[in-house]
């Protein structure tokens, strides 16, 4: 009696250490001429197929812009617009001046008078700073 | 009254003529015509480049001293990458297609799969092990190993002045043993051009 459950112990350690090497043996089977440092790559992949599949199917868009000589001036034109826009836009704002405080149509001399507080006299047009005189006081 | 009908008689053919000169018109050519307008690169001379290749190639004493130095086993190719030195975008995979293409057609040489669609097959095969059946799954380790890879470069020269110009280009492919790092074929194609504007 006690000889068959030593037995049974032994058969049911075998069969716990001996099917899943049959197991591993069968899915990773060596095929003749197979690399053997196939594993190496298949972990690789392993790694970075979810990724990859999901482009399956799908078409990847890695175009670039053709140059058109006609399309490239009408491009032109529009930017040209819309600085003009924003030149006007920064006009009504800033009455008469634009961003960095030069009056955008001028070419000839002109006076600042920012806001009361800095009296300014200077030459110059939108295209440069040109001469500047000026006195008075900042905050 | 009949010079008022005069007046607006003309005004609408001349609104019908303006309104047809503008509307874009496109018909379909034949892709072998020889269509030049702006002088850069263009289909025919990816064309002329293709024919160039694929009738040298095959051609060629590479092949033929592979088939007798292997005992008429086939060689496996791999295209490799196109170097673009021009002063123009170039896609050189309109005419390297073109040979990959005769290569498989004239069933002498084998072809195998590189880069980024390379990398796709391997991820499918990844995905494989988990996913399909024991008897349908595709195995690591087996691909077949190029003996040779075909690389490439462009070149081109422009001479410029005013209005006239003349562009010079070269394209050149190579195919080389990856076993021995030995050059077997060289491939040219030139093509130059004289534009006035």
């Amino acid at each position: 009696m006690k000889f068959l459950k030593i037995m049974k112990k032994i058969c049911y350690i075998a069969a716990l250490l001996i099917l899943p090497a049959i197991g591993y043996s069968q899915s990773s089977a060596f095929v003749s001429d197979q690399n053997p440092r196939y594993q190496e790559s298949q972990d690789h992949y392993m790694k970075l197929k979810d990724s990859l599949v999901t482009l399956h199917g799908t078409t990847v868009q890695n175009t670039y812009k053709a140059y058109d000589w006609r399309e490239d001036r009408a491009a032109r034109r529009q930017q040209r617009r819309e600085w003009r826009h924003q030149e006007r836009l920064y006009e009504i704002m800033y009455g008469g001046y634009d961003y960095y405080g030069y009056y955008p149509y001028s070419s000839g001399y002109y006076y600042r008078p920012y806001s009361g507080h800095r009296p300014y006299w200077g030459y110059g047009n939108r295209w440069r700073s040109g001469f500047h005189l000026g006195a008075g006081y900042s905050w | 009254m009949r010079l008022n009908k005069l007046i607006m008689s003309a005004v609408v053919a001349a609104s019908v003529l303006i309104v047809s000169s503008c509307a874009r018109k496109v018909t379909r050519i034949d892709p072998n015509q020889q269509i030049d307008i702006s002088g850069g690169w263009n289909n025919t001379d990816a064309r002329l480049v293709a024919e160039q290749a694929t009738s040298d190639i095959l051609s060629a004493s590479w092949l033929t001293n592979h088939l007798s130095d292997h005992a008429g086993k086939k060689p496996v190719v791999i295209v490799g990458m196109v170097y673009n030195k021009s002063h123009e975008h170039i896609e050189a995979e309109t005419f390297v297609k073109e040979v990959e293409r005769c290569f498989i057609q004239s069933e002498k040489v084998r072809l195998v799969q590189g880069g980024k669609k390379r990398e796709e097959l391997r991820a499918e095969r990844a995905d494989q092990q988990t996913n399909s059946s024991v008897s349908t799954m595709k195995k690591f380790g087996l691909e077949n190993g190029a003996d040779y890879m075909l690389q490439g470069s462009i070149n081109s020269i422009v001479d410029a002045l005013n209005r006239k110009k003349v562009v010079y280009y070269q394209v050149n492919l190579e195919l080389t043993n990856l076993q021995t790092s030995e050059v077997v074929w060289i491939g040219e194609k030139k093509i130059a051009k004289y534009v006035k504007n």
